[in-house]
């Protein structure tokens, strides 16, 4: 059975490959041009050293910042990709094609065959989205070390990129069980795995509760948070009750009001900003939390695959 | 005497229509059997029912004595071969081989490297590049290399031309009788099946309608040709269908004990004639008269 299901991966595995081989060399050469520009600048010395970096790392932000959303959107979209990519076919293609009557009329039993092909596509799944994530953990790593962000690389690499192609993946592979079509497996699938992954970050930061900061009139604008490298989540306002006021109820308190009128006007009203925020130590543990999310959600979506394919029609 | 497939009451319902329903058979093994009936009278979900690939609705369906569940050694015995041939379009022929011998423990390499050779597959050709012919060819090959003691074939003559449909069953036919398998065909065409088969299965709308030894079914039934009688009566005869001329009426009868009428010319009837005869009739039926399709679910363990 080893054999059957890796000559069936065979394929998707070579296209995952590919994918990694046009991803990495992108992460690997821009990884190495930051790190180049920033040692010629002298700005890692001059962090170790610990004084007062802020205008090399300005010069080195304003040059790489371009290339923050787009390599976020790969570091997203790459895992995701592998999963749907190993994961769609996995069943759609036999129901599609009709090989599942071949399949499950050979001397193995459905949960055999099952169980071999689903371990053979998540293995290969495993080891690619392992070297996207160490890529991932790499490039990301590069802010770290210039001590402009100490949390992307474990936002946006560690165990996080595995999770979530595991999660693409028995999304996809559930959707091809009840669609039995490639096409429509994969369609569902990307839009399942975005909400999915939307609405496990947001259960996530439920179950770490965001710290409220309570700011007073007249205040900066952003968030005192935010220069602490802390992620601010949300701003709102409250009024001397503690209770929370809406936006267009703030304005109305001081209609015509401009500027620093404005901020004077709020504190005579006694109104205050609470910002909720996620201080920068918590992001390890954020992360473990989505990561653990995504893996239990993917455990009940196979669960899902597993009892739509050993049903008999 | 065991049955190689044995139902009772089975029935396959998808949604709100069935499929298959009330099916009573029993194919004794060792046989040859066709499954006759019209396009949609149920013949592949009867067929996929006895892979397990189905799961019946209603009553029950044996092969050798065990339900047809998801189990290994159930699976073993059945070498099932679909209308659609199914294969790995992407597998070289040599590949698909190694698929089937990895997955059948009783696989036997002879088997599938002799067909090989007759048919003249090329061994690293890609299925996909395969002619419809070749295909199949290589499907029966894969399903008579597994070496199963049932081996159900849906449709399996459907797109090959005569000479290779002929070859087929000569090879499948000196397969069978070296092997001692039992066969179930289906086919809608009956004629590709006449000389091969000794056991009929006729399905109309769901239904099993005529099942039965062919030799006893074709002694069963009589032409008989007399003077013009409507409405057509032939004493304790039942008449499966009539013809009439100005002058001359033609039944096709099931006979019950032997023809006296002396008014009657009594011709012998072919398989042909008599499965057309039931095919244009769908409500007559005629099932076995010791019928082991009327034993009760709970007394079929008696029978193995």
């Amino acid at each position: 059975m080893t054999w059957v299901a890796w000559r069936q991966q065979r394929a998707s595995t070579v296209a995952a490959a590919i994918l990694l081989a046009v991803a990495g060399p992108i992460l690997l050469v821009t990884g190495w041009q930051m790190t180049s520009f920033a040692r010629d600048s002298g700005l890692p010395a001059c962090v170790t050293a610990g004084g007062d970096c802020r205008l090399l790392a300005e010069a080195f932000a304003t040059r790489y910042r371009p290339l923050l959303e787009p390599v976020s959107l790969l570091g997203a979209l790459l895992p995701v990709a592998l999963g749907l990519l190993l994961g769609g076919p996995l069943l759609a293609r036999e129901f599609e094609q009709g090989t599942h009557r071949l399949a499950w009329t050979q001397s193995v039993t459905r949960s055999r065959w099952l169980t071999a092909r689903l371990a053979m596509a998540a293995g290969v799944l495993v080891a690619v989205a392992a070297v996207a994530a160490v890529l991932l953990t790499w490039w990301w790593g590069r802010f770290d070390q210039l001590g402009i962000s100490n949390r992307a690389a474990l936002e946006r690499g560690s165990l996080l990129p595995v999770a979530t192609a595991l999660l693409a993946f028995s999304i996809a592979t559930a959707a091809g069980a009840l669609t039995r079509r490639v096409v429509a497996a994969l369609a569902a699938g990307l839009v399942a795995v975005l909400v999915m992954t939307a609405a496990l970050s947001l259960a996530a930061q439920h179950w770490l509760p965001p710290r409220p900061l309570t700011i007073t009139y007249p205040a900066a604008q952003p968030s005192p948070r935010a220069g602490l490298d802390d992620q601010v989540l949300s701003s709102g306002y409250r009024d001397r009750g503690g209770r929370d006021l809406s936006a267009r109820a703030v304005a109305r308190l001081c209609p015509g009001a401009a500027g620093q009128a404005v901020d004077r006007c709020l504190a005579a009203n006694g109104i205050q900003r609470v910002d909720r925020y996620q201080p920068a130590g918590r992001a390890w543990q954020l992360a473990l939390a989505r990561s653990a999310l995504y893996l239990v959600v993917a455990a009940l979506f196979l669960v899902l695959a597993w009892w739509r394919t050993l049903r008999p029609d | 005497m065991t049955a190689a497939l044995q139902a009772v009451g089975l029935g396959k319902r998808y949604r709100h229509t069935w499929a298959l329903r009330d099916c009573s058979l029993a194919i004794p093994e060792g046989r040859v059997a066709a499954l006759v009936g019209p396009n949609g009278a149920g013949k592949t979900t009867l067929l996929q029912l006895a892979t397990g690939l189905l799961a019946p609705s209603a009553g029950e369906l044996r092969v050798f004595g065990a339900p047809p569940a998801n189990r290994a050694e159930v699976l073993a015995k059945v070498g099932f071969l679909a209308q659609d041939k199914p294969l790995y379009h992407s597998f070289t022929v040599a590949e698909m081989l190694r698929y089937g011998a990895r997955l059948n423990p009783r696989w036997d390499q002879a088997v599938a490297d002799r067909w090989l050779e007759r048919f003249d597959l090329p061994p690293d050709r890609r299925v996909g590049q395969l002619s419809g012919g070749q295909r199949t060819q290589l499907a029966v090959a894969l399903a008579l290399a597994k070496r199963p003691r049932l081996l159900l074939l849906d449709e399996p003559m459907a797109d090959l031309d005569p000479l290779v449909r002929h070859d087929l069953t000569r090879l499948l036919m000196e397969t069978v009788a070296a092997e001692g398998l039992t066969v179930v065909v289906s086919s809608h065409v009956l004629a590709e099946l006449a000389t091969i088969c000794d056991y009929l299965v006729l399905l109309a709308v769901g239904r099993v309608q005529l099942a039965g030894d062919t030799e006893a079914l074709l002694a069963g039934h009589k032409l008989l040709v007399g003077p013009r009688r409507d409405p057509p009566r032939a004493g304790p005869h039942q008449v499966v269908a009539a013809s009439h001329t100005d002058r001359q009426t033609t039944l096709l009868v099931r006979v019950a004990g032997t023809v006296h009428d002396p008014a009657w010319a009594v011709h012998d009837v072919g398989l042909e004639q008599l499965v057309l005869a039931y095919m244009r009739h769908p409500q007559t039926t005629a099932l076995p008269r010791p019928a082991l399709a009327a034993v009760p679910p709970d007394a079929t363990e008696v029978l193995r």
